[in-house]
């Protein structure tokens, strides 16, 4: 097993909103899953964090819920991005960048 | 603004709460077992693969709660679970809640329903466009300078008098040449006779300019309102209904709009209705309807002329323009009003000093009420406070004695890890409710109790304000009621939640250790409240004294079996002889009714707040320089001294034969030659009205014979001296008759010749209305309006505060008698009576009551002062009024005391010593 890091501190909405507006609508478990996979494992969200974090983006109006039953006919709840939480992501995707940028300046000029 | 959306969704699911924690624990539990069936795909076993898929989630319990927080529920749903406990706990003591909440009730109650009189009277915005630009155009200047200075109303402004009305010239001067006003309206009001349907009756007009509907942007309920068309001479006559004109006479029925109505004789064309809201721009004048002032002329008094200069009669309501401040208009006014007024004066015979303009906010209208409003607002408002305060003590007092007994239960929840501050909030939000109670039930009476405040308040005429529940008042209910929550909660909340853990939860019912400090503040907050009481019942006793007075004071006349009804002819199209011969005519059919004694008729009511009085001249009698002669005079009947009862000590009454063709005559009242004629036989002495030099010789036609002198009787009010008084007989001044009342002395019930009395009016002429029909006691008894307000008023609270003194003097004192059993039950174990132990709660009653009425009487004394003016034939320190509210309040206290003093020498030492 290699080792998992857990998700930086405030990025866990950036991470959500981004595997929303890529994949359209899941539910909580797909979402956590798609985050794991896509960072090849690495990234692992701590699963259950990730309600409190929906519950929130919910509230912003970043997403909306609407429940509807998967391939396996189970019910669940799907999320979906709207518009606020698409420029939402846009914003956090950008302050992201220039301070990555700006760490990794200072790291590669120590 | 994204907080609105924000908000709102969380609102949203605030309704939907447990379908939330359905669907969060249905959405967890899906999670942990997709997790788990994956892993079991891969071969792990299914409850090895169950475990690890739980605990990869982490803990449900605490994510579930962090979800919950994130919507901001708990502590609204805290709130609500305090709010329930509340509840629970308010309806455990059923008695302690009912005295809260009603003793709330009525202090919340009555002090919305004077706020909401005074937001009336005194805050409240009219109901046009941009009332805020609104300003009254006055004038300040040398007084009495027009010669006809008409209707308006003349105020005081620091100390300077301050005129309303203006000649009708002089607006249209000041319109065309002020343009920091977008507008300047104009307007008077008059009474005017109405017939509609057949029927006729007096009717409050306003004449307005034409642009004062479209400038105030008022739109018609129905039909139109006037337009500067309507009011241009040769227009056709239309007429603007209000809207509560048109409910009253018409029933609302829409097809009165096109209808023809004829006001004082001419036919009129009713144009539309106003908006309901709008009652005017004068609170406390009702206007029924609404004329162009072009037609003024035709409708109002002869004063209200168009064309002269001298009549100053038209008051004018001003709309700033945006950006203007008051003092540039003024300025502007200023200039116009300084050059316009200089040569008015030229035209005068007398020296002028030139008017100044003074421009008043008019947002709320014409403060007509708020000169004589104010003080006794001020008064009752105070009045009201007070009894909220005692009320607050009271429960205060209660809550203390509660939390006394709550230790225990305090107690516990503070041993098994209650925070204090958690507790607080729990007991304030027991008085947060007790008092949202008090104010919800306050709140239904405000109202009514508003009503019928004006109601009383109103003398013979109806007092139009609205008085309602408005956002503004529900606002401040709000406020007090919060502060009130706090006032009585918060020091009970912090004293209780004090305590000493072990003992408290050692003893069994209430403990004596560590009660000593709670009871030093009750014992307190008792005297305050007997002090509060004896103040308000002294004040009380001022009233009910005046109220008294002025109901006993000897008017000069017979008020008894008298009849009164009022007719002008004036405006029905007769006029002159033809006047003069219909109050005739009137006169002969009513003595023939039977029962009837006499009849005779006068300018004015006696006792009706109206009055005339004029300058004389008597010659051999010389003014104090600066001064001149005044007397106040009556155009009366023949034999009306007589008819009214009022003795005639010298000479003669007015009689028939004092045409106008004989020399004019008059009768004068004691105080008149008193003034004037002092020490002189009066009869035969001649007078004159107005004011002249010496040297110039009167018209004799204008000379005046005194024939008679009567005895002094109160002419407009009960309250002021008797002045100086001539009573002249109508058919001698047919130039001041206009509508006249007239006084039937009966026989039988006064009433009982009403109907008689309307249908020989009505047979005589159904276009002449009978306005204020009723007897001359109840005349006087409207004359009294304000007086027994105060008097009910403050009456009713004084008796209401000494009774919530007395409950919580009984509280203290039930409290202390049961903590006391013990020690009682010693001292009669060893020899005490059971009158020593009566005696010993008494007195200690007696010492609370004591420094409560020591403190209040000095307080009232202090206070009463401001009382003054109100006041009638006693001092503000009135001895019978300070010891009756002493004595009352020691009374009732005592009253109160007696059943815990009982209960106290009741006790069985044997039974008492074996509870210890």
């Amino acid at each position: 097993m290699q080792p998992r890091d857990g998700i930086p501190h405030g990025t866990l909405y950036m991470l959500i909103l981004k595997t929303l507006a890529r994949t359209g609508q899941m539910h909580g478990f797909q979402i956590a899953n798609a985050i794991q996979q896509i960072s090849q494992d690495v990234l692992q969200v701590e699963e259950g964090s990730l309600y409190p974090a929906l519950q929130r983006m919910l509230i912003k109006g970043w997403v909306t819920a609407e429940w509807g039953a998967t391939p396996e006919n189970r019910r669940a709840r799907y999320y979906k991005l709207t518009k606020t939480g698409r420029k939402r992501l846009e914003r956090e995707l950008e302050q992201f960048q220039r301070v990555n940028q700006a760490i990794i300046r200072v790291i590669q000029t120590a | 603004m994204e907080w609105i959306g924000e908000s709102w969704r969380k609102l949203k699911a605030l309704a939907g709460r447990k379908q939330f924690d359905r669907d969060l624990d249905e959405e967890m539990r899906l999670h942990v077992e997709l997790r788990a069936q994956e892993q079991i795909k891969s071969g792990t076993a299914p409850d090895d693969a169950r475990a690890a898929a739980r605990r990869r989630f982490g803990n449900p319990t605490l994510l579930k709660e962090t979800s919950r927080d994130v919507w901001g529920w708990s502590s609204i749903e805290s709130f609500w679970q305090d709010l329930r406990y509340a509840a629970r706990m308010l309806s455990t003591s059923p008695a302690f809640t009912l005295v809260a909440v009603l003793s709330l009730a009525i202090g919340i109650g009555a002090n919305t329903a004077i706020f909401s009189i005074a937001n009336a009277i005194l805050l409240k915005s009219l109901p046009v466009r941009d009332p805020d630009q609104l300003r009254l155009v006055l004038w300040t200047g040398h007084s009495r300078i027009p010669r006809h200075s008409g209707s308006g109303y003349s105020t005081h402004l620091h100390g300077i008098e301050v005129n309303s009305s203006f000649s009708y010239p002089m607006y249209k001067l000041l319109a065309a040449s002020v343009p920091q006003f977008s507008s300047l309206m104009g307007f008077q009001h008059a009474q005017v006779t109405v017939v509609a349907a057949g029927e006729s009756h007096y009717a409050g007009a306003f004449f307005a300019t034409g642009n004062f509907f479209s400038d105030l942007g008022l739109s018609p309920l129905a039909g139109r309102l006037l337009s500067p068309e309507d009011d241009r001479p040769g227009a056709p006559a239309v007429v603007v209904l209000s809207y509560r004109y048109w409910e009253r006479r018409f029933g609302l029925d829409p097809s009165v709009v096109g209808r023809t109505i004829t006001i004082n004789g001419r036919p009129v064309t009713v144009a539309g209705i106003t908006p309901r809201p709008f009652i005017g721009i004068e609170p406390g004048r009702d206007y029924d309807l609404f004329l162009p002032m072009a037609r003024v002329e035709s409708f109002g008094p002869e004063w209200y002329s168009l064309g002269k200069e001298d009549h100053w009669w038209v008051q004018i309501l001003g709309r700033l323009r945006p950006g203007i401040s008051d003092r540039e208009a003024r300025a502007a006014l200023d200039v116009v009003l300084t050059r316009a007024s200089a040569a008015y004066a030229e035209t005068q015979d007398q020296k002028l000093r030139p008017f100044r303009a003074v421009v008043e906010p008019g947002t709320g209208g014409v403060p007509l009420l708020r000169e004589q409003a104010s003080a006794p607002l001020l008064i009752l408002g105070s009045v009201v406070a007070l009894v909220l305060l005692i009320a607050c003590a009271n429960i205060a007092n209660l809550l203390l004695a509660r939390g006394t007994a709550r230790r225990r239960e305090i107690a516990v929840r503070l041993s098994i890890g209650a925070g204090r501050w958690r507790l607080i909030r729990q007991l304030l939000t027991e008085s947060l409710l007790t008092a949202g109670l008090g104010a919800a039930l306050g709140l239904a009476f405000a109202s009514p109790l508003a009503k019928a405040a004006l109601a009383m308040a109103a003398s013979s005429e109806e007092l139009v304000i609205e008085a309602n529940v408005d956002p503004r008042t529900l606002l401040f209910t709000v406020a007090v009621t919060l502060l009130t929550a706090l006032i009585f909660g918060l020091a009970p909340a912090f004293r209780s939640t004090r305590v000493d853990l072990t003992p408290a939860l050692k003893d069994g019912a209430a403990g004596a250790s560590g009660a000593g400090r709670p009871l030093r503040l009750s014992r307190f907050l008792v005297a305050g409240q007997v002090a509060l009481s004896t103040l308000l019942l002294a004040g009380a006793g001022l009233f009910v004294r005046t109220l008294q007075n002025l109901s006993t004071v000897d008017p000069g006349f017979n008020s008894q079996q008298l009849l009164i009804f009022s007719v002008d002819g004036s405006r029905s199209g007769y006029q002159g002889e033809k006047l003069t011969g219909l109050y005739q005519r009137i006169r002969t059919k009513v003595e023939a009714i039977p029962g009837v004694r006499a009849v005779s008729l006068s300018s004015v009511p006696l006792i009706g707040n109206s009055m005339s009085n004029s300058d004389i001249t008597v010659p051999g009698y010389t003014p104090k320089s600066g001064q001149s002669a005044m007397t106040y005079q009556m155009v009366i009947g023949s034999r009306f001294l007589n008819t009214m009862g009022i003795p005639i000590l010298l000479g003669r009454d007015i009689e028939d034969r004092d045409s106008p063709s004989v020399p004019h005559v008059a009768v004068v009242n004691e105080t008149f030659v008193r003034s004037y004629m002092a020490g002189q036989n009066p009869l035969g002495r001649v007078f004159y009205f107005g004011t002249r030099s010496g040297s110039e010789n009167p018209d004799p036609k204008d000379v005046i014979e005194v024939v008679g002198v009567a005895k002094d009787a109160k002419y407009d009010t009960l309250r002021h001296e008797i002045p100086p008084t001539a009573y002249t007989p109508y058919l001698q001044r047919p130039d001041w008759v206009r509508q006249m009342t007239f006084e039937v002395r009966t026989a039988l019930p006064p009433m009982a010749i009403a109907t008689a009395v309307r249908n020989i009016v009505g047979s005589i002429d159904r276009n002449v209305p009978v306005a204020d029909l009723r007897t001359q006691e109840e005349q006087i008894r409207l004359s009294l309006g304000m007086e027994r307000l105060f008097a009910t008023l403050v009456g009713s609270f004084g008796v209401i505060a000494a009774m919530l003194a007395s409950i919580g003097l009984y509280g203290v004192l039930a409290y202390t008698v049961t903590r006391r059993t013990g020690e009682i039950g010693i001292r009669m174990a060893l020899g005490a009576g059971r009158r020593d132990v009566l005696a010993m709660v008494l007195r200690d009653s007696l010492i609370m009551v004591a420094a409560g009425v020591a403190v209040g009487v000095p307080a009232a004394l202090a206070l009463t002062r401001f009382l003054q003016a109100m006041l009638y034939g006693i001092a503000p320190n009135d001895p019978a009024s300070f010891i009756g509210a002493g004595l009352m309040m020691s009374v009732v206290a005592m009253l109160a005391a007696w059943i815990p003093a009982r209960r106290a020498a009741r006790v069985d030492p044997m039974q008492a010593l074996r509870c210890e």
